[in-house]
């Protein structure tokens, strides 16, 4: 069986840890380690679960964001573009990184809705097509909660 | 990387040839901007610098250094503790083009040894460090900014009112110009901050930005020069407040405040003080993501620019979604939890 990519980032920050820190005394190697254990602790995290969470969560914005589409008689680059691929890239079993670009893809098609939203507060369609994708952006950011806390809490260099 | 010849040879060019580098030293941290303290030996005289310049890719904050000079040097004749501004070099060889500004040595340090000691006799100390903290920061919000010159390059509010409106537009702005990812939950929390923007301000004052413990130099328990200037602006000083760093929570922060008032002549509104101190979470998601494109681009690839510009970033992100739709005062109580050392957000949403 091999070991999982998990288990080899915990064996570098162990190293890291057991042979390497103790033996450290300069602020900048120290918090070069510092900024070193953070980024591992952040890859253990994020690694065995990113691609699945990219898939879902990408797949809930193809419905999203097809809805607002329609509902808000709006279209933009960023949302034309991430229709026409997601639904092909999430067929499959797709790469991370291509799951990464696509879900920036399909962020900044929020973004750009958001800003009609605003721009048409008031109009009962733009509130409840708004009222979704904050509820989106608050499970998307509860799926990212992971990789970041308790992370990346502490001394920031 | 400087080494002391070159750094010699470009202190005797900028001051004459009787002037040697003996010794230089990189401070910690620095991340954003890159400062090296340098003893010289002026004809059997010892000197002190300040050499300041640029991160590889450029800083973090989006800011120029020769806007930081220029406040600097505005600042030395007034009655605002700075060091003396001695140069500022728009392209320097010695740091491959990058911008170079050079401030004499001022005696003290940004450390207080003991401050967080236990007893009686420390946390007395430690509210006359804050009292200190807030004279200093009275003078600087109280200096008339036509007389200092500052409103000629300084972007200015159009009225004390404007305050909260005229920062929320300016880093709107820095926001789509610098932003490395789409941040769709940045966006709408500024549409929810933008709800709550202070309509008053006291005055429109040059504030300093980061302010407080790690950013003055101190000797014998007072502010001998206010350092780093790299996010001033031209706002409502309850904002300078905000970004305090351990000052009101050094001492008594109403007897803190109040002797603030006392010394500057006018008053904070507590609750504006409760949305800047949301408002400059919102704010540090720009500040520190601009120092991620270095990262990205392959000119600063180091591990430093990926936990600020990124991982922060993305911690302030979630912090942001914690606080979204919320009361400000009930989301100014989750920041003041959240700066707690060791500080855990999640608990401070309990």
């Amino acid at each position: 069986m091999m070991p999982t990519s998990q288990q080899m980032l915990a064996a570098v920050q162990r190293a890291l840890q057991e042979h390497v820190a103790p033996k450290i005394d300069d602020q900048w190697a120290q918090s070069a380690l510092r900024s070193v254990d953070v980024i591992l602790n952040h890859l253990q995290a994020r690694v065995p679960v990113e691609g699945v969470m990219l898939h879902e969560d990408s797949r809930e914005l193809i419905a999203l964001l097809t809805e607002a589409r329609d509902r808000l008689s709006h279209d933009d680059p960023a949302l034309a573009a991430f229709l026409a691929e997601a639904p092909a890239l999430l067929v499959g079993y797709a790469r991370v990184d291509a799951l990464q670009a696509l879900n920036h893809k399909g962020r900044e098609a929020v973004d750009a809705l958001l800003h009609v939203c605003h721009a048409r507060k008031g109009d009962a369609v733009a509130d409840v097509v708004h009222a979704d994708l904050r509820a989106w952006l608050l499970k998307h950011a509860d799926r990212e909660s992971g990789f970041f806390f308790p992370t990346y809490v502490g001394r920031p260099v | 990387m400087i080494d002391q010849q070159s750094l010699s040879a470009y202190f005797a060019a900028h001051m004459g040839g009787d002037v040697r580098v003996t010794r230089f030293k990189r401070t910690f941290p620095g991340i954003s901007r890159e400062t090296f303290l340098v003893w010289t030996d002026e004809g059997g005289s010892e000197g002190g610098y300040v050499f300041r310049t640029d991160a590889l890719g450029g800083p973090i904050c989006p800011v120029p250094l020769d806007y930081e000079y220029r406040i600097i040097k505005g600042l030395y004749p007034t009655a605002v503790p700075v060091a003396e501004p001695l140069w500022f070099d728009p392209a320097s060889a010695l740091t491959d083009g990058r911008p170079v500004m050079v401030r004499r040595m001022v005696d003290g340090s940004n450390d207080l040894p003991g401050l967080y000691d236990e007893g009686a006799d420390a946390a007395a100390r430690r509210q006359r460090v804050a009292l200190d903290h807030a004279e200093k920061l009275a003078t600087l919000h109280a200096l008339d900014l036509d007389a200092t010159g500052f409103t000629a390059f300084v972007d200015m509010p159009a009225s004390a009112a404007d305050c909260a409106l005229f920062d929320f537009d300016r880093w709107q702005d820095i926001f789509r110009e610098v932003r490395t990812d789409p941040f769709p939950l940045v966006t709408e929390a500024a549409y929810w901050l933008k709800e709550h923007l202070p309509t008053t301000a006291p005055r429109i004052s040059l504030c300093k930005g980061n302010n407080g413990m790690g950013e003055e130099i101190w000797k014998d328990d007072r502010i001998v020069a206010l350092s780093d200037w790299e996010l001033a602006f031209a706002g409502d000083p309850a904002q300078d407040w905000a970004l305090s760093q351990g000052m009101l929570t050094l001492g008594d922060a109403d007897v803190t405040l109040r002797h603030y008032e006392d010394v500057a002549g006018f008053s904070i509104d507590r609750s504006s003080l409760d949305f800047y101190r949301v408002w400059e979470v919102w704010k540090a998601v720009p500040t520190l993501n601009n120092g991620l494109r270095p990262f990205l681009s392959g000119e600063n690839p180091r591990v430093p620019r990926l936990n600020l510009g990124f991982g922060r970033v993305k911690l302030f992100e979630q912090l942001l979604a914690m606080m979204i739709g919320k009361p400000i005062d009930e989301a100014a109580h989750i920041v003041a939890e959240w700066r707690k050392s060791p500080y855990r957000p999640e608990n401070a949403a309990n």
